[in-house]
This record gives C-alpha cells, sequence and structure tokens, in this order.
C-alpha cells in the first residue's frame, strides 16, 4: 500500500508541489529583491540623500554635483541589486524547471542506474 | 446504513501510521544514507569502479522516498468537511492510524487524548482525560453521530476541518454524562466551541506563511531617521520582527477607514478612544498593512514610528529645547518619504495633562502643509477638549472613533495573547480568561475592553497555581491590586458571615432587628445570591441621635471590610446648596479627597451618608442612580462603581415618632411599615428613594438598662487605650450605675455618655496616674463615691467588687 500511495503522490500532487515550489521560490526571490521598486527608483537619490539648491551659481553647481553623485550612488547599487536578481531567478527557474521536468523519470533513473551499475 | 466508509487497506491509511510511527526518523536516516552513498559512489566511480553506478541510483531513490516522506507522509491532513465521505480521508491521520470502525467511544477517546490538540484542550479547560474516559463507559452514540456531530462543532468554531479537538467537542456533545461534567466546572459546550476555535487560530498562526514587506529596495527609497529612531519606536520594524502578529485585533474595517483617511487630502486622523481600547493596537494592525503594500498605492510599504512623549518631554533643560527636537523629528519624517508619525498620548503635546506643554503652533503648519501623516491617539475628552481650544487644528483632523471590543471578541484576543504572555512557564485555563473579562468589567472601570481585561490577565501570572493560571489567580490579582474580596468566601470568613450578628454586638448594644437585616444582606452577597449591578447593600437608617446608627456602619467597615478606615463618610448637611451637585461628582483630577475618588480607590468600603435630609434634592436625586445602577459618573465623564460598597444613609427624620411608639410600648415591626408611609406623606422623603433602599432600618432608642452596657463598652474602650502602660480599670455596679443615670437623656441615646465616661472615669484615671499612684500592672478600681468626683484607692490585686472591661479586639473579628 505504501508503495502504491508513493507512485500516486510522485505523479500527481508530488510533481505539481515541486513545480509550485520552483514558482514560489522564483517569486520570493523577486520580492526580496523587490524588483519593480527597484526599477521604479532606480535613477533616485541614495537614500534620498540631496543637497537643496542654493541661490548663488557656485551653490548650484555644487548641488547638482551632490545630488549627480547621489544617483550615482544610488543607480549602481541598485543595477547590482538588479543584476544579482536576475541572476538568481533565472537559476532557479532553470534548475527548478529541470527538476520538474526529470521529475517523472527520476524514479526510473534510479531503477536504470541500479540495474545498469550491477550489470557493468 | 453507515454515512462513512472506512477502507483500512487505504494508502491513507498505511501512511497515517507510517507518519505515527517513526517517519521523521525515517527520513532524516534516509536523507543521512543516500548522502552516504552518493559520496560513496562519487568516490569508486573516480577509483574506476563502474559499478558504485548502482550506489548513486540507490541514493537517487532514496532522495525521491525523502521528497515523499517530507512532503506527503509528514504533512497529511485531514480533508475539508464535505468534500468526501471516505474516513481515511476525513479524519485527522493520528486518528485514521489506529482507527477501527468497531471501536467503542472510550476506545476512540484513548486515542484522541494521545495527542497534543486534546491535550491543550484539556488543560485549558480542567478536563481530566480519565475522567472523560469514565463518563464515556456507558455512552451509546455511533460513529456516524459523532463524525456529524465533531463536523457541527468545528462549524460553530468557525474551522472546515475535522481535528482531534473538534471530535473531543463532538464526543462532549454527545454524552449526557460530560454535558453534566461541564455544568459542574462552570463550563458549557459554546465554551469547547471557543476552544476549538482558539486551537485553530494557533494552528492557522503556526502554518502560516511568513507575508513580504517590501524586500531591500524599500529602505533604499527613504532617507534616514536617526533622530526618530532615537525618539520614536518603530512599529513597523517590530510587525517585521514578528514580534507583535499574534492576538492582535483585527479590526478591519477601522483599518479600512484609517488608511483610507491617511491617503485622503488631509492625510492626518485622530485615533479616539478610552484607555485600553486598542489605539497602540491598531497602529501595529496599520502598520501591518502598509508594509505588505496591498492597501493603498500611496501608502505602500510605509512605516509608523510612535513618538515617546515622556522621552521627549523629558529632554527640556532650556527653553526651546523642546519646539528644536520636535522640528527636527517632524522634518526627517517628512523628508524619509515614508513615515506615518504617531502620537500616542498626544494630549501631551498640547498642553493638556500632567507635564505637558503646548506644541500645537508646530504642529499646525505641518498638519496644514499636508507634508506629512499624522495619526493622534486621543482620549474622547480630550478631542473634546482639543476642539474647544484648537479649531483649527481639529478641521485638518480625520476623527475615527473606535469603540469597545464586545465581549467574545475580548475574549479571543485574551486567549491568544496568553498563550504569549504564559511564555512557556505557565498554561493559562479557558475560565481564568472568562473570570479576567468579568472581573476587569467590574473593578477596572477607568479603562476599556480588551485592555483592561489584557491587563488583569497579566497581573495574574504572578499568582499561578500551580502551572495554572485560573480564576483564582485572576482573582487574587484583583483582591491584591484593589483589596477588593472578590474569591469565595473562606472557612474562617464563612465563620464570620454566619456569626456577624454576635460579633458586631460585641461593638453596639441591642439594635437586634438593624444588625440581622444588615447581616442578612452582607450573607447575600458574599454568597453570590444579591445582584451584582447594585450596591452590596443599601440602608436608611432611621431613628433618634445616639442609637447607634453611625456605629453599625463603623462596625461594618471593621467586621466585613477589615478596618474602620475603610468608611467614607460625608456629611450631608455640607450639600445643601444646588452647586454642591458638582463638588459631589467632582472627578479624581479636580478633587482627589472627593467622593467618587475615594470610592474609585477604596471600591470595598462602607460609604455613610450621614443626614441625609439635609442634602439638596439634586443631589438625593443622584442617589436613584446610584441605588438602582450602583455607579456614579463624574465630572470627566467616567463612572464610579458602588457595587463592592455597603451604602447606609442616615436620617433623624422622625426619630420623637419612634421615641412615642417605643414609649407606647410598640415593638419595631409593628409600625415601621406606617412610619415610612408617614415619612412620604409629610415630603420627608420621596417614595421613589426610599424604595430604592434594600432596607429601611429603624433604630430604638436606648432604656437605660441598656446603657449599662454601652458604658461598659467604653469602659473598655479606656482600657484598651491604657493597655501600653499597663494600667487598668474597673467599675463597680454601683459606679456603673452612678454614670447611667447621670449621662441618661432619652433625647440623645448613648451620645452623653461618652462625655460622661471621659469627664468622671478618664478624669479620674488620668488623676492617679498623674498622682503616681498607679503603676504598670494595677488595676484601678472606680466605685460609686469615684464616678461621683472623689478619689479612688489603687490596688495591685484584682478589684474587689468591680469587673474589668475588655474592649473587643478587631483582630480577633
Amino acid at each position: 500500500m505504501l508503495v502504491f500511495g508513493f507512485i500516486q503522490w510522485w505523479y500527481g500532487p508530488g510533481w505539481r508541489d515541486m513545480a509550485n515550489r520552483v514558482i514560489g521560490r522564483a517569486r520570493q526571490t523577486y520580492a526580496y529583491f523587490s524588483i519593480s521598486l527597484l526599477l521604479r527608483t532606480l535613477f533616485q537619490p541614495w537614500r534620498r540623500i540631496m543637497s537643496p539648491p542654493g541661490g548663488s551659481l557656485q551653490q548650484r553647481v555644487h548641488a547638482l554635483a551632490d545630488n549627480a553623485v547621489s544617483r550615482g550612488v544610488g543607480f549602481s547599487i541598485r543595477i547590482i541589486a538588479l543584476f544579482t536578481a536576475v541572476i538568481m531567478i533565472t537559476l532557479t527557474l532553470v534548475l527548478g524547471g529541470l527538476l520538474v521536468i526529470l521529475w517523472p523519470i527520476l524514479p526510473l533513473i534510479s531503477i536504470g542506474l541500479m540495474a545498469g551499475g550491477l550489470a557493468l | 446504513m453507515n454515512e462513512h466508509s472506512f477502507n483500512s487497506f487505504s494508502a491513507r491509511v498505511s501512511e497515517a501510521r507510517l507518519q505515527a510511527h517513526w517517519a521523521k526518523q525515517i527520513a532524516s536516516g534516509i536523507l543521512v544514507l543516500s548522502g552516504l552513498l552518493a559520496a560513496t559512489a562519487a568516490l569508486l566511480w573516480l577509483t574506476g569502479y563502474h559499478k558504485a553506478l548502482s550506489l548513486a541510483g540507490a541514493a537517487i531513490g532514496l532522495i525521491c522516498i525523502w521528497f515523499w516522506l517530507k512532503r506527503e507522509v509528514l504533512t497529511l491532513t485531514a480533508a475539508p468537511i464535505g468534500s468526501t465521505t471516505r474516513l481515511e480521508s476525513l479524519l485527522p491521520p493520528e486518528l485514521v492510524a489506529a482507527y477501527r470502525p468497531n471501536q467503542t467511544a472510550t476506545e476512540l477517546w484513548n486515542i484522541i487524548s494521545g495527542t497534543w490538540q486534546a491535550k491543550f484542550m484539556m488543560t485549558r479547560f480542567g478536563l481530566h482525560p480519565d475522567v472523560i474516559a469514565a463518563s464515556l463507559a456507558d455512552t451509546t452514540f455511533s460513529h456516524d453521530q459523532l463524525w456529524n456531530e465533531a463536523a457541527s462543532r468545528a462549524g460553530a468554531a468557525g474551522t472546515t476541518r475535522l481535528s482531534p479537538a473538534t471530535i473531543m467537542a463532538g464526543v462532549i456533545s454527545l454524552s449526557p454524562s460530560l454535558q453534566n461534567l461541564l455544568t459542574a466546572v462552570k463550563l458549557t459546550p459554546a465554551d469547547i466551541d471557543e476552544g476549538v476555535a482558539w486551537l485553530a487560530r494557533l494552528e492557522a498562526f503556526q502554518h502560516a506563511e511568513r507575508p513580504t514587506y517590501g524586500g531591500i529596495a524599500r529602505d533604499w527609497a527613504a532617507g534616514f531617521t536617526p533622530t526618530l529612531s532615537h525618539f520614536g519606536q518603530n512599529i513597523s520594524r517590530q510587525v517585521e520582527l514578528g514580534g507583535q502578529q499574534f492576538g492582535i485585533q483585527e479590526r478591519t474595517n477601522q483599518l479600512d477607514s484609517l488608511i483610507s483617511a491617511l491617503a485622503s487630502a488631509n492625510g492626518s486622523v485622530t485615533v479616539i478612544g478610552e484607555p485600553g481600547i486598542g489605539k497602540t493596537a491598531l497602529l501595529y494592525g496599520l502598520a501591518d498593512r502598509l508594509l505588505q503594500g496591498k492597501s493603498n498605492a500611496n501608502l505602500d510599504h510605509y512605516q509608523i514610528f510612535s513618538l515617546n512623549a515622556t522621552l521627549i518631554l523629558s529632554q527640556q533643560e532650556h527653553a526651546g529645547d523642546l519646539e528644536r527636537i520636535v522640528m527636527t523629528l517632524l522634518s526627517e519624517a517628512i523628508h524619509a518619504g515614508n513615515i506615518v508619525v504617531a502620537l500616542d498620548e498626544a494630549q501631551l503635546f498640547f498642553g493638556q495633562g500632567t507635564g505637558a506643554v503646548n506644541l500645537s503652533q508646530i504642529l499646525l503648519p505641518v498638519l496644514q502643509s499636508r507634508n506629512l501623516k499624522l495619526v493622534l491617539g486621543l482620549t474622547p475628552g480630550d478631542w473634546q477638549k482639543l476642539k474647544a481650544t484648537n479649531t483649527a487644528m481639529t478641521s485638518l483632523l480625520t476623527p475615527l472613533v473606535l469603540t469597545e471590543a464586545p465581549q467574545a471578541e475580548t475574549i479571543r484576543l485574551l486567549a491568544d495573547r496568553a498563550l504569549i504572555l504564559e511564555g512557556g512557564r505557565f498554561i493559562t485555563t479557558y475560565p481564568a480568561l472568562v473570570e479576567a473579562y468579568r472581573l476587569s468589567g467590574r473593578y477596572f472601570q477607568e479603562e476599556a475592553y480588551p485592555g483592561r481585561a489584557l491587563k488583569l490577565l497579566e497581573a495574574a501570572l504572578n499568582y499561578p497555581e500551580g502551572p495554572f493560571i485560573t480564576p483564582v489567580s485572576v482573582q487574587q490579582a484583583v483582591e491584591s491590586q484593589i483589596g477588593v474580596k472578590v474569591q469565595t468566601a473562606s472557612a474562617d470568613e464563612s465563620d464570620v458571615l454566619l456569626h456577624l450578628e454576635d460579633r458586631i454586638h460585641q461593638r453596639m448594644i441591642n439594635q437586634s432587628r438593624a444588625v440581622s437585616v444588615v447581616a442578612a444582606a452582607l450573607r447575600r452577597a458574599r454568597a453570590g445570591v444579591s445582584n451584582p449591578k447594585r450596591p452590596i447593600g443599601s440602608f436608611l437608617f432611621l431613628g433618634p441621635t445616639g442609637v447607634g446608627k453611625t456605629e453599625l456602619a463603623r462596625s461594618l467597615a471593621a467586621l466585613y471590610f477589615g478596618s474602620e478606615a475603610n468608611m467614607i463618610r460625608l456629611d450631608m448637611s455640607e450639600y445643601q446648596q444646588t452647586t454642591d451637585v458638582t463638588r459631589l461628582l467632582a472627578s479624581a483630577a479636580d478633587n482627589p479627597a472627593g467622593l467618587l475618588a475615594k470610592v474609585r480607590t477604596s471600591p470595598f468600603s462602607v460609604v455613610l451618608f450621614d443626614e441625609i435630609e439635609k442634602a439638596n434634592p439634586n443631589i438625593l436625586n443622584l442617589f436613584l442612580q446610584l441605588l438602582d445602577e450602583g455607579n456614579l459618573t463624574d465630572s470627566s465623564n467616567k463612572p464610579a462603581s458602588f457595587k463592592d460598597a455597603i451604602v447606609i444613609a442616615t436620617s433623624n427624620a422622625g426619630a420623637d415618632e419612634i421615641r412615642k411608639h417605643i414609649e407606647a410600648g410598640e415593638e419595631l415591626e409593628a409600625f415601621e411599615q406606617k412610619f415610612t408611609e408617614d415619612l412620604i406623606t409629610s415630603g420627608q422623603f420621596k417614595p421613589e428613594l426610599l424604595n430604592r433602599f434594600d432596607e429601611i432600618v429603624l433604630f430604638r432608642p436606648l432604656k437605660p438598662i441598656e446603657l449599662v452596657e454601652v458604658v461598659k463598652l467604653m469602659v473598655g474602650e479606656v482600657n484598651h487605650t491604657l493597655e501600653p502602660q499597663k494600667i487598668q480599670v474597673a467599675l463597680t455596679d454601683a459606679a456603673i450605675a452612678q454614670l447611667v443615670a447621670a449621662g441618661y437623656d432619652p433625647r440623645l441615646g448613648a451620645r452623653p455618655m461618652r462625655r460622661m465616661v471621659q469627664r468622671r472615669v478618664e478624669d479620674a484615671v488620668a488623676g492617679q496616674i498623674l498622682r503616681g499612684q498607679a503603676k504598670a500592672g494595677d488595676t484601678i478600681t472606680l466605685d460609686l463615691a469615684d464616678v461621683g468626683g472623689v478619689t479612688a484607692s489603687p490596688s495591685p490585686q484584682q478589684p474587689k467588687a468591680g469587673v474589668l472591661y475588655e474592649r473587643p479586639n478587631d483582630a480577633d473579628q
């Protein structure tokens, strides 16, 4: 009965569950890196650090330079985070997808390897 | 025909049995073994031993089995009710593993009672498994009846699956002897349903997925807040760390209103509610919703900072310090761009309350600019005061009034919070939760539900009974906090109550009818028979001066409430003007020595209203509410409870009539009805007032023979005073008779006797002591001549003809 239960689960709820887990893991990674927020704020100053523009031309130039640095820092950190997120999501989907594809033949691979190995 | 079927050869039954027996250990073993096989296979393969492939195949096979054990066998759950009639799917796996269709109710119970859910229910409801098993011995319900009843109980508890707890509830529901058992411990099947729901909430919380709160980019898009972090409490951070999520009042509708008001043009809200109503809890709910970013796009991932008013106000060293700090805080919050600032106890920022300052001139421009979202927490009274003094500010704030949580919701909150408060040290029983709700409602009226009940439950943790927090723990917490007796009378106390008349008569002479009426009322109250919504007892004492009215009130304070100090006495001749109503109803803040302030601090007291007939009629009207509802409301609209007090009003009205009747040889019982009617007819008292007293008690004038006993009591008091000097005084019968003869005045009762004892006994004793004629160990005997103003002779021995009188000892009573 346990063998029957195993087969029933492996080719039914188990397979679905594994596919959902892979998708869920990818979603979690997307949420952790908050990709939509990273894209929306890609060019915004880092932690809203901004110099107010002064009255004189020199002060304005200084403020412009400060703000450009802040935006540059913000962009750099966010773009690194974006790349990291994309790599991690891709890896999750590729490796997880591979597992989902191989899932139905995994028990057969196991049996095949055991039989094949002994025959060598 | 059976409605449900059970296939004991199904895969699910086998899986359930596997789950019950070593599945966890097997899964762990398989994981280790597969790892070892894989490593061995790799090593052997590298050495050229190709048969090692079979080991790799075995490792993969074991991993497949591990997946199945982990994701299926160990997570077996019951199918939703109604989705199938197959019991192997419908029942919880613990039961499926050991179930047989021919099992008796007791056998089924033995399986269920071993589960942690059933143990949870039994400990929380004080039920013992053996007692339940014994009660089920003669039960005859069918299995189908049980599953249907369990499904019904699950529905009542708001759950969708059968669990050991719902089946236990079904067992109780179908067993008449268990129903009787519940009744004996003051529980109902509805309480068991609440317990099932409690457990279901706990399990749902345990299995809930952690929500996502915005990811790493959230804080990168907001400014730094160092000052806010120093002076404020980041509620969102606490929610994120997961410390405050279980046992928080949901308040879905009010949260929706709050979020929509914060997102509106005004953007600032005043949350109005009494202390304890859940203003702070609402902030936690708000923080959770905003962090999840699913409520309103304009407020996505906003964080709530609650400012600590006390800490900020304590920073003022020089003029302008506070203003500077508050400006910095608000500027930081505006600049951060994702902050909602919450001002708990906001009245402290508007110049209301002790230690408050007025910062409205700083807050007003901020509100007007609408650059910052503020949430102010105020009581209804403080909101009204702010509206009266600062319309410009209140017009910029959207009011959100919180209502008090109803009983069922409060008990649910208490149950969930109890699991956190216990911290693994105690087990809070369900009856303790109900008791915390009941007693906090009665004794902690300064606060609203659920706060007052939560506070009491927290206090009860200091009074565990073994590992359990029970109703007695809650009662002890109340008793220690406000000195009110709420526990069932102990054997000693029962003895005092049963012999209350004798104890009172040790202190006062005669007035047997008055004493017995009052004693009976106290026994009713302590046995829980009287109406708990009114004072313990309310009496109108009528009679001439000096017959024991005040003494009876004092005796009650000493005997029932522990000390004569537990008597709040008001001379109503001081409340004759209409304006005195305000004085009587002054709040504790306006008059800490006022009636209502005293009753709040000492609710367990005798409240004596002397000479009530002299009070202003408007004050007498207040008595109608006091006697009917057991409370009065002060000038700040807060109620003060008299439900644990004995209310006594005294009056000399009709004293001459009483005297005439008694002198004519009539007994009190014979004329008291007509006497009361005469009081109404003559307009001295309104009928509605007299009818509200539990008893109208007539005191009869004292006869000379009774004054002899009064003198003895007074001499006993003198001896009590002399106790530290080890000198005693004794009077001969002739001396006592002389004192009575000299002090008797039918109009003034026993009152002149006190002066007489002072003048003739105390003076004589004082003279002896000052002349050195009495020393420690002496007993001064006063004879007829002595109390007539003649000196006495000291005696080192016992009095020859006098009798030594002792004052009754309060401690003995």
